[in-house]
């Protein structure tokens, strides 16, 4: 290599040391990445949910006000279901034990909304979810609104008929994470288990406040 | 060799008939009005041969189906089995999220602390008896 192509090569080395570093500045100013050791989905932006009007298990409105000031675990189920929902609600409610060492203000509210509405009235919620613990919230609606906000959540759940007359209904099994401001922010996959539930509760909500 | 001959014996005391141990079971306690929960065991078969479970049964509920949840692209559903191989010296389990017996249509209430007898019905003509406490939680 001839000397001036020497420092060409070398100016050449510099910039693209230069066009690196610049790189990285842009996009740790963007914000830092979700951490890949937390165990959830982490929206790079938190998504505005649409309005909605939906009752809770005393009979009150329950629309996007009663999200706002805390953070959220939604949840998608259904009474008349044997094994994962009152196998999820069990897991919340032990989590949310766990969570007691937190502020107040970090505690999460806890809502089961139903996905189905036709047999999920708000006195079956009354006696369903606060079974399990007393400050779970039990949400139903029409069928319209539950379907309105499933489909902007992207909860897929359908009802399956059962030989028998009867029906079931499958449904997503994730947890979703709303924030205080509530837009959805988060969600945790199933298999969900309470005491790795409530870290992966922690480690987001702190990967968020700090975000 | 008398020794032996009583383990056995215990053994099927506690399972009802064959050579299957059940150990762990419960049945899951549900909000008051509930029409349908589910029971949970682990099942051992201490044959040198294959063990089938075809059926399931309770003096507690009208129905009593054998169950299994399935998670797939993040969405549960319950698929009924017709037939649950357990292999000679294998243990199969039934457990929350997983494998179940449905209970629906109970005969009465169903209260915590209640002991639910239950059959296991094998493809050989075999039941399989054992009972469970109604839980909020496994033990
Ligand atoms: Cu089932």
């Amino acid at each position: 290599m001839s000397v001036p192509l020497r420092i060409i090569a070398a100016i050449l080395a510099l910039l693209a040391l230069g066009a690196g570093a610049y790189t990285a500045y842009r996009l740790q100013s963007a914000g830092p990445a979700a951490p890949d050791d937390i165990d959830a989905t982490i929206f790079n932006a938190p998504r505005p949910i649409p309005g909605f009007a939906l009752t809770d298990h005393n009979g009150e409105a329950f629309d996007p006000q009663r999200l706002q000031d805390h953070w959220t675990l939604l949840f998608f189920g259904f009474t008349h279901c044997p094994d994962v929902c009152p196998t999820t609600l069990n897991t919340l409610a032990r989590s949310r034990a766990l969570l007691s060492d937190l502020p107040a203000s970090l505690q999460p509210e806890v809502v089961l909304i139903s996905v189905d509405p036709e047999r999920d009235t708000v006195e079956k919620l009354r006696d369903y979810v606060p079974f399990f613990d007393p400050t779970f919230i039990g949400v139903t609606g029409t069928t319209a609104e539950i379907d309105a906000l499933t489909a902007a959540l992207g909860v897929a759940h359908m009802k399956v008929p059962r030989e028998d007359g009867d029906y079931t209904v499958d449904h997503s099994s994730a947890i979703f994470l709303i924030d205080p401001t509530g837009r959805q922010a988060a969600l945790f996959s199933a298999p969900h288990e309470a005491a790795s539930l409530a870290a992966r509760y922690k480690a987001t909500i702190s990967y968020l406040e700090r975000r | 060799m008398r020794i032996l001959v009583w383990a056995v014996l215990l053994l099927s005391a506690c399972s009802g008939g064959g050579d299957a141990v059940i150990a762990n079971p419960w049945v899951r306690a549900m909000p008051p009005g509930s029409a349908m929960t589910a029971a949970y065991f682990e099942f051992s078969n201490r044959t040198g041969s294959d063990q089938t479970i075809v059926a399931a049964s309770s003096d507690a509920f009208e129905l009593v189906e054998i169950h299994r949840t399935v998670t797939a692209d993040g969405i549960s559903r319950m698929q009924q089995e017709d037939a649950v191989v357990v292999a000679p010296g294998e243990t199969v389990s039934f457990a929350p999220q997983g494998r179940h017996l449905m209970l629906m249509r109970p005969r009465g209430t169903i209260q915590p602390g209640q002991v639910i007898g239950f059959d296991l019905h094998l493809d050989d003509g075999q039941i399989v008896t054992f009972s469970a406490e109604v839980r909020q939680t496994p033990k």
